[in-house]
């Protein structure tokens, strides 16, 4: 890796690479999954992106790609018929296990939509762009994404 | 959960400290390789229990006067070659057009970067953003033989003011076919904890629903209005109803006249607004039933949907006319559909038309007419050799797109692309062969007739195209 390289690593890994992980991991729900993903992102950004002309658009391009790379991760697991969740949490605080549990149980199409609208702050236009995605397809799947996250706390509080 | 609780759960999903040690020194290779993977012994008993096949109850129609016609199934010899992007970000649109199998026409479009499609409506939209995600200029175009034709886009300022918040947007529209499309961008997401959107009417040009909505997760509640496109006028829709019983409100559905509503909410459940009437009902007082789902079939008729079987995973499916109050079950104990569940069958619910594809424990499949308890069978044709299959009815429900997934492109990887059409009995499906370099991202319908692939180069994401089909 060359210099100029190393230094657009360290800088969009230090601004972006908890993002990128985070998203991954709210599709995979698998710590070694989400890192295989993240290591490929930011391997796209540094030998195959183009000149971004501002932050927001590199930003954006790297959901892009992240929510790509994590569907075609799922792709492959539905062939091998091994789409479990194994979730790997940090344990201190029970009631973020059961949050993120929900969140990661939400069916495939519904978690693109949910994080970056609700967690990472999209407008509904923005992230039917960033996902390719009609703005009334983005709007169905967040209203029915949120309903099932509240199901999911629902029935988890009555046990 | 509220979305304090929220961000902050997922705010603790954060990499391992040496993850940048580690992809550092992968890039410094010759080529990616991929951490090695820390699978737990659980995995595989996960993977077992979600593999296991939910043991369902017969479909069966309730009425006894069940018709079943035919869909004649017709396979194209000759295969698609479906091109790759050529990558690269292109300046202007190009298109490219070919008929498969003297049958099937299809249109290759490359885009530059801004443009989206909106789902049968047949246009695409190109916005052209500043550095802060604000719209500079807005275009509409629509697909011709030969390549993109614009439209006239038209702009609606508006101001709206709705439990204390008030909403100020551009709405940017055109006409096309006697539909409006429409675009707006909304607010910043939560950062503002408010949004607005707007919606089509059917067959109405001068006006468009807004809705407003404030709060998220499950402080989410909405308000519709109608926006008058001309003037950028706000008027209440169900003002003097009694809408508030059913608050918050989550979801409203319309009458294509706009004389009526169904309205729910996450905790309120399901409700028939009567706008003329000025009144509001729940359905399960109305009903006796629990309703689990309501939509419109048209004016005077709504499709309810209520749970069945021992565990709930059945449904059963109503027609429900609130003039007469007269109610008709038309299907019951239907299994529900898994989609990517080993060994899926069972009903899958279509939201136009008013229909629905069955598939049997062996493969067949049908549609089901959810108002009259008619079947159609798709003869000579079997889902068990398919991975994963979709379905998506057109708007009117006169034709039902059919999908395959396991192709060679990323993403959807569509294998095969099918059109059942209603009207004409007649299922057309074609096989694609699709190399690397693509990576498909949506599938849907551009109009009443023509199918759309919305992807990308998969080499770099930065090249869009849309891939239409018009069987």
């Amino acid at each position: 890796m060359e210099e100029e390289q190393k230094r657009r690593f360290e800088q969009s890994y230090d601004t972006y690479g908890a993002m990128v992980y985070r998203l991954a991991m709210v599709y995979l729900g698998r710590q070694a999954d989400a890192e295989d993903v993240t290591q490929e992102v930011f391997y796209r950004l540094l030998r195959k992106a183009p000149a971004f002309p501002d932050q927001e658009r590199e930003k954006r391009w790297l959901f892009q790609v992240t929510a790509n790379l994590c569907k075609d991760q799922l792709k492959g697991f539905w062939r091998k018929r091994t789409a479990a969740l194994e979730a790997e949490f940090p344990e201190e605080r029970p009631e973020d296990r059961a949050v993120l549990e929900a969140v990661l149980a939400l069916p495939e199409i519904y978690k693109g939509p949910i994080h970056l609208h609700y967690y990472e702050g999209y407008s509904v236009a923005e992230t039917a762009e960033i996902l390719g995605l009609s703005p009334s397809a983005v709007k169905m799947r967040l209203m029915r994404g949120r309903e099932r996250l509240k199901l999911e706390l629902g029935m988890e509080e009555l046990v | 959960m509220n979305l304090d609780e929220y961000k902050g759960a997922l705010d603790r999903l954060t990499p391992a400290p040496d993850l940048k040690d580690h992809i550092r020194d992968t890039l410094d290779a010759p080529a990616p390789a991929s951490r090695p993977r820390k699978r737990r012994a659980g995995l595989a008993a996960l993977a077992a229990a979600a593999a296991v096949a939910c043991t369902f109850l017969v479909a069966m129609a309730a009425s006894p006067q069940l018709r079943t016609a035919v869909l004649i199934l017709f396979r194209l010899e000759e295969a698609e070659q479906v091109p790759a992007p050529t990558g690269g970000t292109a300046e202007t649109p190009e298109l490219t057009q070919s008929t498969i199998g003297r049958q099937v026409e299809a249109q290759y479009i490359s885009l530059p970067a801004g443009f989206g499609w909106s789902y049968g409506n047949g246009v695409l939209y190109q916005a052209e953003r500043a550095d802060d995600g604000s719209i500079l200029a807005f275009h509409y175009w629509t697909v011709g033989a030969d390549g993109l034709i614009p439209l006239e886009t038209h702009t609606t300022e508006f101001t709206a003011v709705w439990d204390g918040v008030t909403y100020t947007d551009t709405v940017y529209w055109c006409e096309y076919g006697g539909e409006i499309s429409y675009y707006n961008n909304g607010t910043a997401g939560m950062a503002l904890d408010y949004d607005c959107t707007v919606s089509a009417l059917v067959g109405c040009t001068g006006k468009a629903l807004l809705t407003l909505s404030q709060g998220s997760q499950i402080d989410y509640r909405a308000y519709p209005v109608l926006l008058d496109l001309d003037t950028g006028e706000v008027t209440g829709l169900l003002d003097g109803t009694g809408w508030e019983v059913a608050a918050p409100l989550t979801q409203v559905q319309w009458a294509d006249d706009l004389s009526a509503a169904i309205l729910s909410g996450d905790r309120t459940g399901w409700f028939y607004c009567d706008r003329d009437a000025n009144t509001t009902v729940s359905l399960n007082e109305r009903t006796g039933l629990e309703v689990f789902s309501a939509y419109f079939a048209d004016d005077s008729t709504l499709i309810l949907l209520t749970l069945s079987g021992p565990d709930g995973d059945c449904c059963d499916i109503w027609t429900w006319q609130p003039d007469s109050g007269i109610l008709t079950q038309t299907f019951s104990e239907l299994p529900v559909y898994q989609r990517h569940e080993e060994q899926s069958w069972g009903f899958q619910f279509f939201f136009g038309g008013g229909q629905g594809i069955y598939a049997a424990e062996d493969g067949t499949v049908s549609v089901l007419d959810l108002v009259t308890g008619e079947t159609t069978a798709v003869e000579g044709f079997s889902l068990a050799q398919w991975d994963a299959p979709t379905f998506i009815a057109n708007f009117t429900g006169t034709k039902v797109l059919f999908a395959s997934h396991g192709g060679q492109a990323d993403g959807l990887g569509i294998s095969s692309l099918g059109v059942m059409d209603l009207e004409a009995g007649a299922f057309t499906l074609l096989d694609r062969d699709s190399g690397a370099g693509l990576h498909e991202a949506s599938l849907g319908w551009f109009d009443e007739n023509r199918v759309a692939i919305w992807g990308y180069a998969s080499e770099d994401f930065t090249q869009s195209c849309l891939y239409l089909y018009r069987f």
